[in-house]
């Protein structure tokens, strides 16, 4: 097992070091991250840009930044940052309604996707809440399985 | 459009300078038909083309479209519907770019047919041309007889629309873009999820028309 390890952790630590830009660095008034997060963060990152990719970017493009008024964009975005718990129950159930985004409404049915496990749906929230400006830091599969129970519309 | 079409083209942009050359024309899509005929004792070949069948449908703006709107107008066709989760809002946004390339040209008319009639009403479908910030002035998005947008779909312009339970959304349909020309005829297909392709769509119209145009890519 002690072999098995030293090879993946190496691993890890390149991938790690040669992400430089990657929204996990810190600043000096922050808590550091510890290494164990960091590369957590990191393999969250990702799997969430490849599932961002096959589930959310047709409307919210590549770059997250929406399209006109049909679709809301998620960089920058104060409706997303203000409440990643309500992210997650609204990739799981989707959403029906008008929503306001940095001050313009939009009022376009999102999709549910009722297939995303949390671990999924976790690392989504991730990507999406530390790319193109955003900086949430990592939503832990075990804090997002609870916020999926609380879901109002929830069926668990 | 093959490969050949399509180096050519990249050949006569780098010539050109971005220029769109007249000499080369759009091929003819569909099947035709050659009739033989004598006329004053010599034998002649009369070529009938596919053409787009006659249509009438209510657009964003509760006008009728008809087959009368596009006369002497080139025009690009699409299927979609608004609640479409998948290829739809990419289609919309490539073809937002024709849209913004051709706004003010007389010539030229976007016509995006919804396979969801039913739920996409005039009101809907008006609220969503005004959220994507486009007048039916040069798009139009007709809603209309579920059964005659589709029959449109599969007869005239040869794309896949359909109801589908198990696709997401609950239809099926094709994500071409198609250009007509003032004759009614396709004169192309391009995939309208795939940017490059929708490059050579913006080319092409400016061959069709006669108006010069300073469309950019």
């Amino acid at each position: 097992m002690q072999n098995f390890k030293r090879p993946i952790f190496l691993i890890l630590t390149i991938l790690v070091s040669s992400c430089g830009s990657s929204p996990n660095k810190q600043t000096a008034d922050e808590e550091p991250m510890d290494r164990r997060t960091e590369i957590r963060l990191t393999q969250y990152m990702v799997q969430g840009k490849s599932l961002y990719q096959t589930y959310c970017s047709n409307c919210h493009q590549a770059d997250g930044t929406g399209l006109a008024k049909l679709y809301p964009p998620l960089a920058g975005s104060d409706y997303l940052m203000a409440d990643l718990k309500e992210a997650a129950c609204l990739i799981k159930n989707g959403k029906t309604g008008e929503i306001m985004v940095n001050g313009v409404s939009y009022n376009q049915m999102m999709p549910a996707n009722t297939n995303l496990t949390p671990i999924e749906i976790a690392e989504i929230i991730t990507y999406i809440s530390n790319s193109w400006g955003n900086k949430a830091g990592i939503s832990a599969t075990r804090d997002v399985t609870q916020w999926l129970k609380n879901c109002e519309d929830s069926e668990n | 459009m093959n490969k050949f079409n399509r180096s050519f083209l990249f050949l006569l942009i780098l010539s050109a300078c971005g220029e769109v050359k007249s000499t080369y024309e759009l091929p003819i899509l569909g099947r035709s038909e050659v009739n033989e005929k004598v006329v004053n004792g010599e034998t002649v070949y009369d070529t009938t083309y596919h053409t787009i069948a006659d249509f009438q449908f209510v657009n964003q703006d509760s006008n009728l479209v008809s087959n009368e709107t596009f006369s002497g107008k080139v025009y690009v066709a699409d299927f979609f519907f608004t609640s479409c989760p998948t290829i739809c809002p990419v289609m919309k946004q490539q073809m937002l770019r024709v849209y913004e390339a051709y706004k003010d040209h007389p010539e030229v008319a976007i016509l995006s047919h919804s396979i969801d009639p039913e739920y996409d009403t005039v009101a809907l479908l008006h609220d969503f041309a005004e959220r994507l910030g486009v007048t039916s002035d040069t798009w139009h998005f007709v809603t209309g007889d579920k059964d005659e947008i589709y029959e449109i779909g599969e007869k005239s312009y040869m794309v896949v629309a359909n109801e589908d339970d198990s696709a997401p959304g609950g239809f099926i349909h094709s994500g071409a873009f198609l250009l007509i020309d003032q004759k009614r005829r396709i004169r192309g297909v391009y995939d309208g999820t795939v940017p490059e392709q929708v490059d050579i769509l913006i080319l092409d119209i400016a061959r069709l028309t006669t108006k010069k145009t300073d469309a950019k890519l």
